[in-house]
């Protein structure tokens, strides 16, 4: 099946969005203002009010007090491009397109700045968007500033919505996104700490550096694509002879790197809630994907274990969302993402979202809920996640992995040749054959080439 | 790129502190009036460039009171961006002549730019802000109010604070970090270095310095002249390097498509 919509749909959608400035509906009364947060390469567990000892984030921990986290949240698939795709799409990346990083998007499907603003909301982008073959511009009103790295751009980001924020007139509703790159620039940092890392360069930072992660050493049962993402690899982001030294030094960076993403939040919340909005406004906080940490010694992304699929995700609106509270029941997606937004804009999700809406589970109702979920990790990595289990199989290796979460959260122990598991892995086979039997395959388009010269692309 | 002993990643800079470093020939006087203008460099890999380009310029230049009590810094910082256009921070800053250069009251502008440099609608801020009893209040939309953890300064009065130092009698100055006057960084702490040697020219140049740790920031560290002049800064993926004509130079205080002016 092909995922391109027919000339009807199309005129019905695309075209028409294209000049949705000039056919906008008039507002409806009492809709809410939605401010999108979002960071680059931010794993689930690297918030201090969520349990993280290692770093200090007054200001994620004060939208966890505010609002709702979800402890189960999952990445789509967890790379820049195809999270960010299908955050905006709410499709998974094998049917918007972007299964790889700078492959295009299928060019006639919406996202949710089109689709917003033809009903009516102001939608506004500030900073990093990342989906290729759609310029952002098409789609929102874009606010200047950014680069490709957050120590560089980020404040300009969160100026820029401060001033948004501050100065913006008329009744319309607003969709705004605050785009930011950190803490992404850990894969710079990981360039330049790569090889030979010779002595701690600050001594005095030998007691404060985090311990090696629980799953340090791991199950070496793993599909090709994982074994190639590690060490022995030709790449320069990846590090080699390090010490366990070392990796803590870079876990120790990492969590400087969310510290800067925290404090750029914190001047976007601020704005809010100096504002006349700060009422009337649902605020979600996410990230695309996750970061290696040393867990299993892996490094970045590109792959399914937890510490790269699992992302933060809370929502907040005062008196609507229930505050203080963490769900660590439901299973959720970056596919969410746009049927939840619009539930809360009150229009009807982009065609054929495949994600759920969250709001009824923060409004406590208890509705029929998903009891697996897939992500994907480029053209050939999967991942069911249920449960109590966790299966990840790439095409045509026959490494498959399953992991029971409930009694070895950090995914230590593959399953997958168990003979007492063969029914659980059997099982989740057949839940990703008719996940994927269920989908409208996008055709797969080559990447096109990189541009010339030392910063063609902003992972 | 071999390391320079104890300058902790110095090397990525060191194809643009060639290219750019140009100080100027008078004598610095470091509690009095001076004007220091940075090209801003930004690294994204294991060394900026063979050929690096500025990703912004920053200027600030020192007037002490007439009482010697307190100095006024004016700062620009223009932020060169890759995506969509630039951004721009001006503040003025009164300072304390005090060993972090505590920032006692100050007003700040920012804006994003486009491609001529011109503010950008919608994005235009104005704040103003002091400390008082220990409490730093700013006032933007509204008034904001935060007790202090100790001793605060911001990121720009550093580049004051660290050319009036004692230099290895410096003990080790523990603070909160006021970045851009208004992100509170917390459990920051400075403390000397010691000496590094860096070729430029075909010549050796003898620097001294400071480094940097703390809550939400990479190590930086602030690299001096035999004189006090602060000639380089740099923490995770920017670098300040003192040049001159920073204010005309394309893609530093120019945009990238623009002549340098005379």
């Amino acid at each position: 099946m092909s995922t391109a919509l027919s000339r009807r749909e199309f005129l019905g959608t695309t075209a028409g969005l294209l000049a949705a400035g000039a056919f906008a509906a008039e507002p409806k009364p009492a809709r809410p203002n939605i401010l999108f947060i979002n960071t680059d390469q931010q794993g689930l567990d690297t918030i201090s009010a969520l349990g993280c000892r290692y770093v200090h984030t007054p200001n994620m921990d004060r939208l966890v007090r505010r609002g709702t986290a979800f402890l189960q949240s999952h990445s789509a698939d967890p790379v820049c491009c195809p999270a960010r795709a299908s955050w905006f799409t709410g499709r998974p990346p094998a049917e918007n397109g972007v299964v790889l990083n700078e492959v295009p998007i299928v060019g006639t499907m919406p996202d949710l700045g089109q689709w917003l603003r033809r009903e009516g909301y102001e939608a506004v982008y500030a900073g990093k968007w990342h989906i290729p073959g759609r310029d952002v511009r098409q789609s929102f009103l874009t606010l200047p500033g950014g680069s490709g790295q957050g120590e560089h751009a980020d404040a300009a980001v969160s100026r820029a919505c401060q001033g948004y924020l501050r100065n913006r007139k008329g009744a319309r509703p607003f969709f705004l996104v605050a785009g930011f790159l950190q803490p992404h620039d850990i894969c710079y940092w990981l360039r330049q700490h790569a090889t030979d890392p010779g002595e701690l360069p600050y001594p005095e930072l030998a007691d404060k550096l985090p311990p090696l992660p629980p799953n340090f050493e791991f199950d070496p049962r793993e599909p090709e694509v994982i074994r190639k993402r590690r060490p022995s690899a030709a790449s320069p982001e990846r590090p080699r002879n390090w010490s366990p030294l070392h990796w803590r030094y870079y876990i120790w960076s990492y969590y400087r790197h969310v510290e800067m993403a925290d404090a750029e939040v914190g001047r976007v919340l601020d704005a809010l809630e100096d504002s006349d909005y700060a009422d009337n406004t649902l605020v979600i906080f996410a990230a695309d994907h996750g970061e290696g940490r040393g867990r299993h010694q892996m490094v970045t992304k590109h792959f399914l274990y937890d510490e790269a699929v699992k992302v933060p995700l809370i929502v907040a609106w005062p008196g609507r969302v229930p505050e203080g509270r963490t769900d660590d029941t439901h299973l959720v997606s970056g596919l969410d993402f746009a049927p939840t937004v619009c539930d809360y804009a009150g229009v009807k999700p982009p065609p054929k979202a495949r994600g759920l809406s969250l709001r009824p589970l923060l409004e406590g109702q208890k509705p029929p809920w998903r009891d697996f979920l897939v992500s994907s990790s480029g053209i050939t990595g999967r991942m069911v996640r249920t449960k109590d289990h966790k299966y990840i199989v790439y095409k045509d290796d026959p490494a498959e992995q399953l992991f029971d979460m409930a009694r070895d959260p950090w995914e230590t122990k593959n399953l997958a040749g168990d003979a007492a598991q063969a029914p659980t892995l059997a099982r989740h086979r057949t839940l990703l054959a008719d996940w994927e039997g269920a989908l409208e395959h996008a055709p797969i388009r080559p990447r096109p080439p990189r541009p010339k010269g030392p910063k063609g692309k902003g992972a | 790129m071999p390391p320079i002993p104890n300058a902790p990643r110095m090397e990525l800079w060191l194809d643009g502190i060639q290219r750019f470093l140009a100080p100027p020939q008078e004598k610095l006087e470091a509690t009095g009036s001076w004007d220091s203008s940075y090209v801003v460099l930004n690294s994204s890999s294991t060394r900026v460039a063979s050929e690096p380009r500025p990703a912004g310029m920053l200027r600030v230049r020192r007037t002490p009171a007439a009482d010697g009590a307190s100095a006024r810094l004016d700062v620009e910082l223009v932020a060169r961006g890759q995506w969509f256009g630039s951004f721009r921070m001006a503040a003025a800053i009164e300072c304390a002549t005090d060993a972090l250069a505590t920032p006692r009251s100050w007003k700040l502008s920012t804006a994003s730019l486009d491609a001529q440099d011109r503010p950008v609608a919608l994005t235009a801020v104005e704040e103003s802000g002091r400390i008082e009893d220990g409490t730093v209040v700013r006032t933007g939309a509204k008034e904001r109010r935060t007790k202090a953890p100790g001793a605060v300064t911001s990121n720009w009065s550093l580049f004051d604070a660290v050319q009036r130092l004692p230099r290895e009698k410096t003990p080790p100055l523990d603070f909160a970090l006021l970045e851009d006057l208004d992100l509170l960084k917390a459990n920051q702490r400075l403390t000397w270095r010691g000496a590094a040697t860096v070729q430029v020219g075909g010549k050796p140049l003898e620097l001294f310095g400071y480094q940097q740790l703390g809550e939400g920031i990479l190590p930086h560290h602030y690299w001096l002249d035999a004189a006090g002049r602060l000639l380089i800064v740099y923490g995770g993926l920017r670098c300040f390097v003192f040049n001159a004509r920073a204010a005309t130079l394309p893609g530093a205080g120019q945009p990238a498509g623009r002549r340098a002016g005379k």
